[in-house]
């Protein structure tokens, strides 16, 4: 599973960079919202397999609203992880 | 075991039968509402972050530019410095041929030579001038004395009419001859020009002298600061006219960075403010700075005032809009950064900076006092010198 890797490396990556608000990749800039959206989809996935594994995806209240929810929460965790400023 | 069946329908085809299934009803509320308060209160954490820190990526690393030119003209006979090579305050720049202005300070020499000798030859004038009205008051006393003597001689006619009137004339004319003198004294001490303990003559001389000198010290020139050379793209044999740039010198003590905020955003930006500055160049290392101002004015966007200079009269223009997208305009926040002589700045660069809105403003204030002072005086040029000019030393 391509996830399992992808995730450590972003997250390598991302405490490589501190707190610098422009992350270089093969010398593109990306601005640290982007990034935040990109890890926080990787472990929303793998909190979707988790959810699937452990059948509870039906018991959520209500599921569309819980899936924009998490989203959100996972994305501005990890910015305010990494690239909050201290 | 029928997972998937119970998974599409929970709890209607089993409904408190499997025990499993409620812990998983009571865990998904749980999870739930969880979820749903850490999305709200994960949302206002980075709302108050970015409210309380301010950051923008539309930011420059700046310094100060000072275009060297030469304040007399002539032709680049020497360059002493090549493109981007670091110079110190004082450091020889370029000299310019400086043939005419030694000529100049020859003849000024000359001239303040010669006036020397005017002055010299204007005193043995004014010492010609007393000897002459001694001599008339010499003269004038004796032909006023001998007139009243031939007067009272004349009512027992030991003299005739003719020598009486001889004598008044006589000593009418002798009287004038010191009046003359006296301001012919009076003439020659002017012409020697001396005011109080100042000759004025000698002055004018002077000055017109360490005029030619100080043209003659501006063929040299010298670096106004310490710094980098950049943009020298001229050599020997150019002719360099007054005040025209001919590369320029970065000043290597103070660089700062130029970071456009929104207006909504500079609301909270107070001088003195700490700053976490990112510069693409020097990626991951944070460098402090501190915000050193906030500008009160850049050009305005909308409704241009077209009055004086635009010539449409002395009322503003203003068209009707339909604009419902407002941009927020940007100002460029000066921040000075801490620590320059750690780091390799490069003006132009690109930078991000985030604003520390509740880090210490008075302690902030007090670093750039500290960044911003020990200004030494500007670089004065030596003056050049018109001693070992092939003159003979002035008398």
């Amino acid at each position: 599973m391509n996830v399992w890797i992808i995730f450590p490396l972003l997250l390598v990556l991302l405490t490589m960079t501190g707190c610098d608000p422009q992350i270089n990749i093969a010398g593109a800039y990306f601005p640290a919202w982007l990034l935040s959206g990109l890890v926080a989809l990787a472990a929303f996935w793998i909190l979707h397999l988790i959810f699937l594994r452990t059948k509870m995806i039906p018991f959520f209240v209500p599921i569309p609203l819980f899936y924009a929810a998490l989203y959100i929460a996972l994305t501005c965790g990890c910015w305010l992880l990494f690239f909050a400023a201290r | 075991m029928s997972d998937t069946t119970e998974i599409s329908t929970p709890g209607t085809a089993e409904p408190v039968a499997n025990p499993k299934q409620s812990v998983r009803r009571v865990l998904g509320v749980i999870l739930s509402l969880a979820v749903y308060a850490a999305a709200i209160l994960l949302s206002l954490g980075v709302y108050h972050n970015i409210r309380l820190n301010p950051r923008t990526e539309d930011a420059q690393v700046r310094a100060n530019v000072i275009g060297v030119s030469p304040q007399v003209g002539g032709s680049i006979i020497a360059i002493h410095v090549k493109d981007n090579q670091q110079v110190h305050k004082g450091d020889l720049l370029f000299e310019l041929d400086a043939r005419p202005y030694e000529a100049q300070a020859e003849e000024a020499k000359a001239k303040l030579a010669l006036t020397e000798l005017e002055i010299q030859a204007y005193k043995d004038q004014i010492a010609a001038a007393e000897a002459e009205l001694k001599q008339s008051q010499a003269k004038a006393t004796y032909a006023v004395d001998y007139a009243k003597r031939v007067q009272a001689l004349v009512g027992n006619l030991y003299v005739t009419v003719d020598k009486n009137q001889l004598a008044q004339t006589e000593a009418i004319t002798s009287t004038d001859k010191v009046a003359q003198d006296q301001a012919a004294l009076e003439k020659a001490r002017n012409l020697l020009g001396e005011k109080g303990d100042i000759n004025v003559r000698r002055s004018a001389a002077e000055a017109t002298l360490r005029d030619a000198e100080l043209k003659l010290s501006y063929c040299k020139v010298y670096a106004p600061c310490d710094g980098y050379v950049v943009n020298l793209q001229i050599t020997p044999g150019a002719y360099a006219a007054i005040g025209e740039q001919v590369f320029s010198v970065v000043d290597q003590k103070i660089w700062y960075v130029l970071a456009n905020f929104r207006e909504t955003d500079l609301r909270n930006i107070r001088p003195g403010m700490e700053v976490e500055v990112y510069l693409l160049a020097e990626s991951n290392r944070k460098i402090k700075g501190v915000v050193q101002g906030v500008p009160k004015a850049i050009t305005p966007q909308f409704a241009p005032t077209q009055n004086a200079s635009g010539g449409q009269g002395i009322l503003q223009n203003v068209s009707p809009t339909l604009d419902f997208i407002l941009l927020a305009q940007r100002f460029p926040v000066r921040i000075i950064l801490d620590a320059p002589e750690e780091h390799s700045f490069r003006m132009g660069g690109t930078a991000a900076v985030i604003v520390r809105t509740g880090s210490d403003v008075q302690a902030g204030l007090k670093r750039v006092g500290e960044l911003q002072k020990g200004d030494a005086p500007e670089f004065r040029a030596p003056l050049g010198s018109a001693k070992n000019l092939p003159l003979a030393p002035a008398p």
